[in-house]
Formats: structure tokens, sequence, C-alpha cells
């Protein structure tokens, strides 16, 4: 997926292509919704963050940076916020 | 050693020297997409030489400590032997994770800054747009700058003895009275040439052998700054650098680095050698040549025999030598590395009676647990088992380990107590537990309180304070401890937790899983097994702390029982990971 296609990009778009990250690199089996929470749903220890965050900016082309975390439980969370760099690397 | 090793006295020396032999040497840094950026060694000191100029025109004095926070980058390289040329002291930290809890890091690292006492941090745009609130933490006089926005200037290098600081290294990130292990120039480069000799007496150089390291150990730990820096500086040699994120991602990096460009050394803790077997997929391996890596060395966290196993007979086919997994055993106090196992000898492992090796006796038995000999001590080093009250024990029988040698640490950094404690005249106390069986050292466990996950070091009580505000548990009460249980192929985390007086029982159901969230959104990890206990269980000494081992050994043996006054449920829950065979077991 590249950035052109970014403004097409809706919510459930970027849900799915988390959980194709989550399934590809975490081998997590189960489904993805706004509410679920992120760190316990997905198991999400420091070295398992860090899978998820890379396999994400791969996914979408966009970077995450340090700080970005504020705010982050649910995968509605993430979405936003994955939204807000496509938004920006237009 | 070479007469010119041996006059090199200082870090800053050895990269005047290194600079002086020309640009044919260097650091090479590879980003994930394996792109390479090479800095040759004079390259590096000329960065060097800009930002010692700044920092004394700041006003950092000899002697001064300076915070560095950076990713595996050039600029981490300006940064440190800047300070060095300075005269000053690097304290090398680690930056903060993308999406990782930065309220966590902000107090961890501001507390490390305070027990360095620094005064400047030097660090990169992106991390210092995160580390305002670390920098008015630490009350940071001169604050946090980029090693691009020091003031100019064309003070030159300073002059220092060689027991002088050359650097602050943390044992473990804690916020709670951290431990700033303080080395001197003269300890790390004592180390740096024992580690130097160690291979060029195993693999002399020649024309058809030239060697050339591969690192992807963060640069805020020993084994990559002091393991796999300061030998290339010495040499001086190449070194191939990859961010520890590009590693845990794509671990396939590493091993490709190794053959693209003919590492011959290159050590890692044993998750790594776990990590590669259970990630990296064949297709990865394409054209894939490891058979020019001699010494593989495995440390920083207890060594697995079925580890070493298994990377073994998963990379054979693209050329691994057998012999070049090496178990190893080091700890910051003594700036790294204490044994080596002898290079070119493929790892030994034994097998000793569980009862016997319970009782601390040593008895050879085929049946036993599996230990890997960590090898025999450095040139210079020397091993003692003590009991807990200091005596000497004889081989064969399990103590805890002190040690004497050329590269240990000054002391902690304005800790005289802490210090005082560890040492024992010039003996250290490692507080790992241990026996030498035919002069080869073997570690069966712990005294101290720390968790050795991944290759770092955790202080208990990170994890433990995680649980406090879980609903139904007993503020206080939770003790977390690691070991390896057998045949697994790293340190399982345990934690025990005591439910309050008036848990509901559904609280107290629910204990365990919550206590497994709380502690893997705070601290990062996953605990392997997790135990919530009637209030009282957890043993305690005279003076009311909880004795964590104790609690692990007594969970293990079947021992851990409330006091007879509270019986309501025995063990009121248990969440034990799936992965384990061993818990499976249970």
């Amino acid at each position: 997926m590249t950035s052109d296609l970014s403004t097409e990009v809706g919510p459930e778009m970027i849900l799915k292509g988390i959980a194709e990250a989550a399934r590809a690199e975490l081998e997590w089996e189960g489904v993805l919704t706004l509410e679920t929470p992120l760190v316990s749903a997905l198991e999400l220890d420091s070295l398992r963050m860090l899978t998820l965050v890379v396999a994400i900016e791969d996914h979408f082309e966009v970077c995450l940076e340090e700080g970005d975390e504020a705010g982050l439980i649910t995968a509605g969370d993430l979405v936003g916020l994955i939204q807000k760099r496509l938004a920006v690397a237009e | 050693m070479s007469q010119e090793d041996a006059e090199v006295k200082t870090l800053g020396a050895a990269l005047l020297r290194a600079a002086e032999r020309g640009p044919s040497h260097g650091l090479r840094f590879l980003d994930r997409r394996e792109r390479e950026t090479f800095v040759t060694w004079p390259e590096v000191l000329k960065g060097a030489l800009k930002v010692c100029a700044g920092l004394r025109a700041l006003g950092i004095e000899p002697g001064d400590r300076v915070g560095l926070v950076f990713p595996t980058s050039p600029a981490f390289f300006d940064g440190f032997f800047g300070a060095c040329l300075a005269g000053a002291v690097p304290v090398p930290l680690y930056p903060p994770v993308r999406l990782g809890r930065i309220d966590e890091y902000h107090k961890r690292t501001a507390a490390m800054l305070r027990a360095a006492s620094a005064r400047v941090v030097l660090a990169d745009a992106r991390v210092r747009r995160v580390l305002g609130e670390t920098v008015a933490l630490a009350a940071l006089e001169l604050g946090c700058l980029g090693p691009e926005s020091l003031p100019a200037g064309d003070a030159p290098p300073v002059r220092v003895t060689e027991d002088a600081l050359a650097l602050v290294q943390f044992s473990s990130g804690t916020t709670v009275a951290p431990k700033p292990v303080a080395l001197s120039h003269r300890a790390v480069l004592a180390q740096t040439r024992l580690i130097k000799q160690a291979i060029m007496d195993s693999w002399p150089e020649s024309d058809a052998l030239q060697h050339t390291g591969v690192c992807w150990l963060p640069l805020y730990h020993d084994m990559g700054l002091i393991g796999c820096v300061f030998p290339a500086l010495l040499h001086p040699s190449t070194l191939t650098l990859i961010g520890p994120e590009v590693f845990v991602t794509r671990p396939a990096t590493w091993l490709r680095a190794l053959s693209t460009y003919g590492g011959t050394i290159s050590p890692a803790p044993n998750f790594a050698y776990a990590l590669c077997v259970d990630r990296i997929k064949d297709e990865q391996m394409a054209g894939v040549d490891l058979s020019s890596w001699r010494v593989a060395m495995n440390g920083a966290e207890p060594v697995a025999p079925a580890t070493l196993r298994r990377f073994v007979e998963r990379f054979a086919k693209w050329g691994l030598r057998p012999e070049a997994l090496t178990p190893v055993y080091g700890l910051s106090e003594a700036s790294l590395a204490v044994t080596f196992t002898p290079f070119r000898r493929p790892f030994m492992t034994r097998r000793f009676d569980r009862d016997a090796l319970a009782t601390g006796v040593i008895q050879e038995a085929a049946d036993g647990a599996e230990l890997a000999s960590l090898g025999l001590p450095l040139p210079g080093f020397e091993l003692q088992l003590r009991t807990p009250e200091r005596a000497p024990l004889p081989e064969g029988r399990v103590g805890r380990l002190w040690i004497r040698g050329p590269s240990l640490m000054d002391g902690y950094l304005g800790r005289p107590e802490a210090t005082a404690a560890t040492f024992d005249g010039g003996w250290l106390d490692t507080g790992d537990l241990g026996f030498l069986w035919e002069g080869e050292l073997y570690l069966t466990g712990r005294a101290k309180d720390v968790l050795i996950l991944r290759g770092r070091n955790y202080a208990p009580h990170e994890v433990e304070q995680s649980v406090d505000a879980v609903a139904g548990a007993r503020t206080g009460c939770a003790a977390a401890a690691s070991w390896v249980p057998e045949g697994a192929d790293h340190e399982a985390l345990a934690l025990f937790v005591e439910h309050r007086e008036d848990a509901t029982t559904a609280q107290v159901e629910a204990l365990p899983a919550a206590a497994a969230d709380a502690v893997r959104a705070a601290a990062g990890l996953s605990c392997d097994l997790v135990v919530a206990l009637p209030p009282g269980t957890l043993p305690r000494t005279s003076s009311g702390k909880i004795r964590r081992a104790e609690a692990l050994k007594r969970y293990l043996d079947g021992a851990l029982t409330p006091p007879k006054k509270v019986t309501p449920v025995h063990i009121a829950g248990v969440l034990a990971r799936s992965g384990l065979a061993w818990l499976r077991s249970r």
C-alpha cells in the first residue's frame, strides 16, 4: 500500500492492515475491532510492540515516532494515529 | 599482548591511534533495508574533536558526566568519543521505544541521569523532542543538546590518566536507586585487550583471515560497546553495526551481515540465538555463508544448552561452524567478560544430579540436569566460590561466585555503601550462584534480586510495582523472580501476588490475568507464570522484606503455602503461558 492511496484509506482498511501485520509478524489469531485493547489482546510486551510498530510502518509506509504512545489504548487509537501520519505523508 | 596496545592508556588515545592508521577501517552502519553508511576511524575522530571542542566551550570539565541518548548511529560516536576526548565521562542510556510507555521511560532515564550526576545530555533530534520531561525530572544543569547544536570552539582534547573514569554504565534500568557502574580507562582497556588477545591467540590474522566484527547489540549495553566497539577500535579493524530494533524485528539481517562482510566475531545473549531459530525463514538465508564466523559468544543471560543445539542444527547448512558457539560469563561490574569457553572447542555441557545440586553438592549423573560450561577465567582473573558467610568452598560445591581481576569497576558512582557491600578486599561479589567442575565454571542461579530477560537486567521492583494498582492486589506484596526452567531456552518470569484480605472471589480469580496485563503495559515484559496467593503467604525477612528467590524456590518445590490461619484456598489462581514445556507439565 502506498501513500497515494491514503486519501481513500478509511478506518476499516487501516484496521484490516493492522490485523494483517499482527497475523503475519506476531502469529496472532483473533478478531480486531476498534475497541480491542491492544496491549492485552495482542500480548504486546516490548519486543512484540516493536515488531508490530515496524510491521505497521512497512505496511502503511509511515513513521511512528517516539512519544506517539500518548493515549494509545485501543486498536481504534492506533488507527487514528496511522490516519494522522498518513495525512502528514500527503 | 602487543607492546603498542599496552601503550594505549585511554579510549581517547586509542581513537587517535586508530585514526592515524588511516581510512581503511571504521564503523559500518546498516539500516533496516541493509543499506550501509561507512564512517572511517579518521572521520570518527573528526566528529569527536568537534563535539569535544563544543563540550569544552559549554564548560564541561574533565570528570564531568555526559549522558548520551542515541540510536545506533554515527552521532552516538561523535558524542561518546567527543566526551572521552574532553576528559569527560560518557553515560550511554537507552533511547525511548516507539509506542512504548514514555512516562516510565522518563522516570527511569531521569533516575539514571541523577544517579550519574550528569551535567548535560546529548541526544539526536528525534529523541530530543520527547526528552523534555526526562531532563526536567533529572534537573540537568546544562539541559539536553544535539551534538550539532553545541557552541563552536577550538579547544583541543584533554589528556587524562588511565585511572580516570572512562564511562559509567548501568547494570539494570530502575527508578529505585539505580547503580551506576564506574569503569576506569585502565579497566575497560584491560578488558578490551583480553578479548582481543583471546581472539588473536586462537585465530591469528593472515592474508586469508582479517578479523571483523558484526554487532546488533545496543551501544548502551556492555556487550555491544565494550565487547564489540572497543576491540575494533584498539585493533583497529572494521565493525558492522545494526540497530537492535532492526535485529529484533528482522533477525536475518544479522546473519546476512555476517555473510556479506565476512564477520569473524559476533556475540549475543542466548535469546538472540533462539529468536533466529524461531523467526528466520529459509528464503531469507538465500546465498548466506556463515563459515567466516569464528566466535559467536553467548552471554549476558543464562546459556541454555537446548538453544545452542537448536541454533547449530538450524544453521549448519549455511556453513555455521558448530564450534563457533561459545558460552561466556561476565557482568557490568567486571567491565564485561570474566570467563570464556576455549575457542575452537565445541561448547560443552554436563549433567548433574538434581537432588545433590539442591543441597549444594555436585555429582555427575547421566539423567541429571544439563548445564553448559561457561569455561575458564580470562588471564588475570580468579574465581572463588564462597558460602553466604564468605567462607571459601572447595571445587564441586555450589556457592556464591566472587571474582578478582584486572577489569573490575572502581565502584558504584556516588554509592559508597553499595560499593562496600560488593567488595571484600580486591574480590567482587557477583551475586551469582554456581560451582567449578574440572576447573570450568557452571552457574545454577542467582542470590541477587535481578531479573535477566532477553539479555537485559531488570530490577524486580519494576515488575512488582506495576501490579499495585490491579483490583484485589495487596499493595507492596508481590514478588518477581526469573529462572531457566529445565529444557527451556530462555529465562521464565514468575510473579507472585498476594490478594487483599477483602478481595472478592471474582477479583482473586481475575488477578493473575490482570496482573500479567499490568506488567506488560508498564514494564513491557510478558510473565510466564503468575500466581495469586492468600495474604501473608510470601516468605519475608525478619524486617518484613519479601524474599523473592525463596518464594520462587518454595513454589518450585511445591512448598509455597499460606500461613495456617488463612486457609480458604491454597493457591488462589495461576496463569501459565503455554509456551513452556516445563510449565505445561506442572
